[in-house]
Parts: C-alpha cells; sequence; structure tokens
C-alpha cells in the first residue's frame, strides 16, 4: 500500500499542466490536451479521496487507521462515468477541431473567434445555409 | 311572528331583485312582475310588522345574520322590530310599490332592454332601506346605507348615455360618501370608548340604564353621525347632490327623496335620539343645520326654473323640518314630530314627484316655461298635484298641516321650556319658511296649472287649450333659460298610462288623511302634538305666501318669481352657487393633488422600476465586452470562478 501523499500530489501537477495547458496554449489540439489532463487530475483525485482515512489530508498526516473503506466506491465509480465522458467529449471535440481546420486550414483557437459579440470578426448577419424557408410571420 | 315580518321586510325584495335579474334574461316583463312581487310581499310584511308591535310590542335581538366575531370584541348583527322601524317600513314599502308599477309604465316602453337591471336597483334600494331601518347594530345598518349609496349610484345615473346624467351619478355617490366617512369613523369610535355597536346597548346606555359611556366618545361619534345624515339627508354643506340627482328618471327621485336614503339621515337621529341628547351640543349642531337649511332650500326652491328641481330643493328644505324636529327632543320619546313629518312627507312628496312625471310625460319637458293650462285638459292630476302642494305647504286639514304644526310646536314648547337659542332658531326659521313655503308650493301650481299655454299650441296635443284666452307669456331674460336639454326624457304624450295614474290616487290617501293617526297616536308618535296658535300662526303664515303667489296675474307676471331682481334669482336657482365654492374648495385642490400623486406615481416611484430596465440594459452593453470569442478567454473566466469559490471555502472553513 502506497502512501497517499503521492497521489495526492501526482493530481496537483496534473492539474497545473492541464491549467496551463488551457489557458496559455492557441492550439486546440494542445488545449483539448490540457482539459483531458484537468479531467484525470479530477479522477485521481476522487479515487484518493476515497482511500483516505476518516478526517481526511489531517488524518493522514497523524497516521490514524486505514480507510474508511465506504463499501460503495464512490471515487472509483466516478472515475469510471468520468472515463466515459471525457472519451465521449474528445470525440466531439477533436471532430469540431477536424472540421475547423478543414475550412480555415489552421487549429489556432485565436483565429476563429466570429462568434463573440466583442470580437473584430463579430457580424450580425446570418449566413444563408440553404435551408428550407420557414413559415412567414404574420 | 314578528322576527319573520321584519326580516322577510328585508329580504324580500333582495331576494325577488335577484330572481327578477336572473331570470328575466332580456324579457323587461319579467323583471317587473318579480320586482312588483317583491315590493309588494315587503310592503304586507311590513303591514304584518307595524300591527303585531302595536299590539304585541317591539322586539329587540331578533337573531338575522348570527354574530361576527371581530376578535376584540364580537358583532351582533340582528335586527330590531319596534313602532318607529315598523311605521318607516310601511312607508317605504308603500312607497316602493307604487313606484315599482308607476316605472313599468314609465320607463319601460322606453328601454325595455334596460328596465330588468332598473327594477332590480330599485328593488335592491327598498332592501337595503329596510336594512337600515330594522338593524340592531350601527355595523349593519351601515352596509344597509353603503348599499343605498350604490343603488342611488346606479338610478341616478340611469340614463347613462348623458353626460350629466353620469355627472349627477359620480356627484351623488361621492358627495354622500363623504357623509358616509363620518358614519364609518362614528363605528369605530363607538367601537373603542364604549366598546360596542349595538343600538339597543348604545341608546340603553346612553340613557342611564348599565354602565355609562364616556362624553368625549359621545360627543365625538354624535358628532361624526350627523356628518353623515347631512350627507344622506341632504342638508347643508352636503346638500348639493340633491339637486343634480333630478337627471335620474322621475319615479327614482320619488323613491329617494319620499321613503328611502333622504329619510335614512332623519330615521338614524330618531333611532340613536338618547345618544344625541346625552352628546354636549349634538343637537345643538343639528338644530343649526336644520335651520340654516329649510329656510335656504326654500328661498333655493322658489327660484327654481325646472320643477323637479323645485321639488329637489323642497326635499331638502322638508327633511330640514324633520332634522328640526328632532333637534329639538327633550327626552328619549321626543323624536315623534320629526317621524311623523318623516312618514307626511314621504306620502306627498311621492305623489309630488309622480305627477311631475306624469306631468313631463304629457308636456315633454320639466321647465316650469314649457308649461301651463294644465288644469283644463288634466283635471284630476292637477286635483291631485294641488293635494300634493297643499299638504307640502302645510294646509289643514290636510297630512302635511299636521306634521309640519307638530314639528314647529315641539319647537315651540322646547323653546318656552328653556331650551335655549336653537329651539327658537328652528321655530323662527320654521315659520319663516312656512311662509316660503306657500309660496313656492303655490307658485308650482300656479304655472303647472292655471298659467296660459307657452308658446303656440302644438297642434293635436293642445286643442283644448286653444280656445283659452291666449295671453302672450312674459318671457324670463335669457339668462334664466339654463338647461339647454331637459331633464327628462321627452315623451310628449297627453295619455297617462293607468299604471301612472292609480298608484297617485294611492298615495293621495295617506297624503289626506294622515293626521287622523293623532286621534289615537300610537307609543312612538305619543309626543306629538298641536299647539293651537303655533298651528294658526304656521297656516296663516303660509296661506299668506300661497295667496301671495296666485295674485301674480293681477300684480302683471305671470311667475311670481319674476318679481325677484334678475341676479338674485340666478344666485338663489343656482343654490346660492354653493357649487361653485365646492369646486373652488375641494374639487380643485383635489385634482390638484391626484395631479401631483400621479406625478409621484409616475416619475418617483415608477423610475425605480424602469431605472432596473436601465441598468440592466448598460450592464449588458458592459458585460457583452466580455464575449470576446476567444475558448481560452472564457476558460481564464471559469477558471477565477473557481478559484475564488476554493478560496471561499477555505476561508470560510
Amino acid at each position: 500500500m502506497i502512501h497517499l501523499a503521492g497521489p495526492i500530489v501526482l493530481a496537483a501537477a496534473l492539474a497545473g499542466a492541464g491549467v496551463y495547458g488551457v489557458l496559455a496554449r492557441r492550439n486546440a489540439v494542445l488545449v483539448l490536451v490540457g482539459a483531458e489532463l484537468l479531467l484525470n487530475a479530477a479522477g485521481l483525485l476522487a479515487i484518493t479521496a476515497n482511500a483516505l482515512p476518516a478526517g481526511g489530508l489531517a488524518g493522514l498526516s497523524s497516521g490514524a487507521g486505514a480507510s474508511a473503506g465506504d463499501p460503495l466506491l464512490p471515487g472509483q465509480v466516478l472515475t469510471i462515468m468520468l472515463i466515459t465522458i471525457a472519451a465521449a467529449e474528445i470525440g466531439v471535440a477533436l471532430a469540431v477541431v477536424l472540421l475547423v481546420f478543414r475550412r480555415r486550414g489552421t487549429s489556432d483557437l485565436s483565429a476563429v473567434r466570429e462568434l463573440g459579440e466583442a470580437s473584430p470578426t463579430y457580424t450580425d448577419e446570418v449566413p444563408d445555409l440553404g435551408l428550407p424557408a420557414g413559415r412567414p410571420r404574420a | 311572528m314578528i322576527a319573520i315580518a321584519a326580516i322577510w321586510t328585508v329580504f324580500l325584495p333582495a331576494v325577488f331583485a335577484a330572481i327578477g335579474i336572473v331570470l328575466s334574461g332580456r324579457s323587461s316583463a319579467w323583471a317587473a312582475g318579480w320586482a312588483q312581487l317583491g315590493a309588494l310581499a315587503a310592503l304586507a310584511a311590513a303591514v304584518i310588522e307595524l300591527s303585531l308591535v302595536l299590539t304585541r310590542g317591539p322586539v329587540h335581538g331578533l337573531a338575522f345574520l348570527g354574530h361576527a366575531d371581530l376578535g376584540s370584541t364580537t358583532i351582533s348583527l340582528s335586527l330590531r322590530a319596534d313602532a318607529l322601524s315598523a311605521m318607516v317600513a310601511v312607508a317605504v314599502g308603500l312607497v316602493a310599490t307604487c313606484v315599482q308599477f308607476y316605472s313599468t309604465a314609465y320607463l319601460e316602453p322606453e328601454q325595455p332592454d334596460r328596465y330588468p337591471a332598473y327594477a332590480a336597483a330599485v328593488s335592491l334600494f327598498t332592501a337595503a332601506m329596510m336594512l337600515v331601518i330594522h338593524a340592531d347594530d350601527l355595523l349593519l345598518l351601515l352596509v344597509g346605507w353603503e348599499v343605498m349609496g350604490i343603488c342611488s349610484y346606479l338610478l341616478v345615473g340611469h340614463h347613462s348615455e348623458r353626460p350629466s346624467a353620469r355627472a349627477a351619478a359620480v356627484k351623488a355617490f361621492l358627495v354622500t360618501r363623504v357623509g358616509d366617512l363620518g358614519v364609518l369613523v362614528a363605528i369605530v369610535v363607538l367601537l373603542a370608548g364604549a366598546g360596542t355597536t349595538s343600538i339597543t346597548q348604545l341608546t340603553e346606555r346612553a340613557a342611564g340604564q348599565g354602565p355609562p359611556i364616556p362624553g368625549a366618545t359621545l360627543t365625538a361619534a354624535a358628532v361624526l353621525l350627523l356628518a353623515g345624515v347631512a350627507g344622506k339627508s341632504a342638508q347643508f354643506p352636503l346638500h348639493t347632490w340633491l339637486p343634480d340627482a333630478m337627471e335620474g328618471p322621475t319615479p327614482v327621485s320619488a323613491l329617494i327623496h319620499a321613503a328611502t336614503m333622504v329619510a335614512a339621515g332623519v330615521f338614524l337621529v330618531a333611532r340613536l335620539l338618547p345618544l344625541f341628547l346625552a352628546a354636549h351640543g349634538a343637537l345643538t349642531v343639528a338644530a343649526v343645520i336644520a335651520s340654516i337649511t329649510m329656510i335656504g332650500a326654500a328661498l333655493a326652491a322658489f327660484a327654481q326654473d325646472d320643477l323637479k328641481r323645485l321639488l329637489a330643493w323642497s326635499t331638502i328644505s322638508q327633511v330640514a323640518y324633520m332634522l328640526g324636529g328632532v333637534a329639538v327632543a327633550r327626552s328619549v320619546n321626543g323624536a315623534g314630530p320629526g317621524v311623523f313629518h318623516l312618514l307626511s312627507h314621504a306620502a306627498f312628496k311621492a305623489l309630488l314627484f309622480l305627477v311631475a312625471g306624469c306631468v313631463s310625460h304629457v308636456i315633454g319637458s320639466t321647465r316650469l316655461l314649457d308649461m301651463g293650462g294644465l288644469r283644463r285638459t288634466h283635471r284630476g292630476l292637477m286635483a291631485l298635484f294641488a293635494l300634493g302642494l297643499a299638504a307640502l305647504a302645510g294646509i289643514p286639514p290636510l297630512g302635511g298641516f299636521w306634521s309640519k304644526e307638530a314639528v314647529l310646536s315641539a319647537a315651540e314648547s322646547a323653546a318656552r321650556e328653556g331650551a335655549g337659542w336653537p329651539a327658537w332658531l328652528v321655530l323662527g326659521s320654521g315659520l319663516l319658511t312656512t311662509l316660503v313655503t306657500g309660496v313656492y308650493a303655490a307658485r308650482a301650481y300656479a304655472l303647472v296649472a292655471l298659467a296660459p299655454v307657452p308658446g303656440p299650441p302644438k297642434p293635436g296635443v293642445f286643442d283644448v287649450a286653444v280656445g283659452a284666452p291666449h295671453l302672450p307669456p312674459v318671457t324670463a331674460p335669457a339668462a334664466l333659460a339654463v338647461r339647454a336639454e331637459p331633464a327628462d326624457e321627452p315623451v310628449h304624450d297627453p295619455w297617462l298610462p293607468f299604471a301612472m295614474v292609480w298608484p297617485l290616487w294611492v298615495l293621495a290617501v295617506p297624503t289626506v288623511l294622515l293626521g287622523l293617526v293623532l286621534l289615537r297616536p300610537p307609543a312612538a308618535l305619543a309626543g306629538v302634538h298641536v299647539d293651537p296658535l303655533t298651528g294658526f300662526t304656521g297656516t296663516i303664515l303660509s296661506l299668506a305666501g300661497v295667496g301671495w303667489a296666485l295674485s301674480a296675474p293681477r300684480l302683471g307676471a305671470r311667475d311670481i318669481a319674476d318679481v325677484l331682481p334678475v341676479g338674485l334669482r340666478a344666485f338663489l336657482r343656482e343654490g346660492y352657487r354653493l357649487d361653485a365654492v365646492q369646486q373652488a374648495l375641494v374639487v380643485t385642490p383635489y385634482r390638484a393633488l391626484a395631479r401631483w400623486v400621479g406625478v409621484g406615481d409616475r416619475d418617483v416611484v415608477d423610475a425605480y422600476v424602469r431605472g432596473t430596465s436601465v441598468a440592466a440594459r448598460w450592464g449588458g452593453l458592459v458585460l457583452r465586452r466580455a464575449q470576446g470569442g476567444l475558448a481560452t478567454g472564457y476558460v481564464a473566466w471559469l477558471v477565477l470562478g473557481v478559484v475564488l469559490v476554493g478560496v471561499a471555502g477555505v476561508v470560510l472553513a
């Protein structure tokens, strides 16, 4: 049985790298990688918390007893769900990134900001998407 | 048995009104039938009640609507049946019945689709008055009092297509409401000071049985009640609504003036007389109000150019007689003369108004200038008119003579017994008013019945009058012709339906014979006596007035009021221009206040509401700058939020 401080430090390092990736990177793929790191940090922390003794981190340093031992293992259950959600999310997000790259020839996030009202390239005009016209309003 | 009769007088008109308006749909004949049935049933119940009360004595505390628990006190919503309420109930029932039948001929053919609502309102009016006169608790009385207010609004404004009728209805409602406020506050004062609003308890305690009521409470309550009396009974200075209420249909005027509404105020004073006697100074105030009103209204009646307005002013004057008769009371049984005059006035004033309705039906106008010569064409009608006017003027041996002289005799004996200057004031003012009453009553008869037909006779209508010596009518100055439109609808039909004639004869019976009651007066009228000297003086004065008014043709005038200077006449006709005073003192400041309140509401209160929308708009304009379109920018906000929440969690934990 390893000491529980290790996974906690690892989770903190992963989260820090993830935040850096999300905030500082311009490339959409690397931003996604940062998001994945954040998710995994959260999962690791959840599993670790499940194994913490009563009293949490404070109880850990005083060396009191073993884990509270919740038979439902909520940390593990939550992490499995997290992996599933992360898989779905990365699938959708990569598809969007792929489409953006095919259209614009770049995956730089600072080059695709038309949807922000305050962006310099924002426009009110609705592009003609060739959809069937709705019923005219009375 | 008495209980059933008393409750039925209240319930039956109301129930039949509801049935009539629900079942009739648009058939006015059904509505009229139900309303007539209700009035007849109320009359029958009132007669039964009167006979039972006279044989078995009064009953107090009839269970009616149970009790109302107000927390600090319990109010028993019960009725009482005594000679006072029973006599007035008979008068109300009689007049209401006559009015219901009369209206079917007078009003129904003209606007049948409106008649169900009209008939129901008249029935409800009757029920409300019955509630007022039977209530044993001031709170219950106030309910009837207010229902009468709303019914008068509905009925005065019956011809709601005319702006003047709408204005008169609103005026009647608002002016009487000023007085009603007094009654409401008086009830609160009595609840706070005496702990009860039961009329039986209040009168007993004020008369010295049981725990006494504090003097300040008594005085405050009595003066506040007087405000309500002045409003409902159209006494100075709240009388201005009554002449304008002539915009209502004539049968409604008969109902309001004769038995309900204006009688309610005097009835309230008579009912609570022990309270007023114990309250220091309240009856003095009442005597002063009555004295001012009776002479002032009589002079105003003298100068009117419209038959209905003349009768309206005479009502104000006669109600002031009743109030004066009650105000000079010296003992708890002293309301007799005032109540007796109320009863006789109910008979002859209802008769006069219904005759006036017939006259306007025949002439097609209510302006006195348009009238004349009716003695030749409508002999019976004019005989009844003369009877009513003679009773109004107090000519013996009609009912009006006995009741009016009873009031004057009561004032005189009170004055002799040391009641002080209020009694002398009522006596002097009353005698003077008798003279003026004789003048204006005779003037009305002279103009309607005796005067030559004005203008070119209309073909086919006044054929009979063509042969009469056609004197050139003395045209009044143009300034006098103020009423551009007639107050009543121009029917202009010389033939009178039977339903408009027989109620007149019914009402003529008590008009003539009411004096016979004094042969064996019931207990409630025990205080009524006619002093021979006072009666003689009053009759002489009245006859002098009548003679002077009838001598107008010999003085070279068509209208005896022509002797008045034009300015004075206009001043009197417009009711001393009190409407203008009211306008300047109340209406204009009130409208200004309303405007300021409106401004405050719009620019202060609403400003906050609008301010939130403006703030949200500007906030949106600022916050939308954050929508930079850069996805990492949004995430930065998210991370900042998470950090803040985390820090807050650690710090607050």
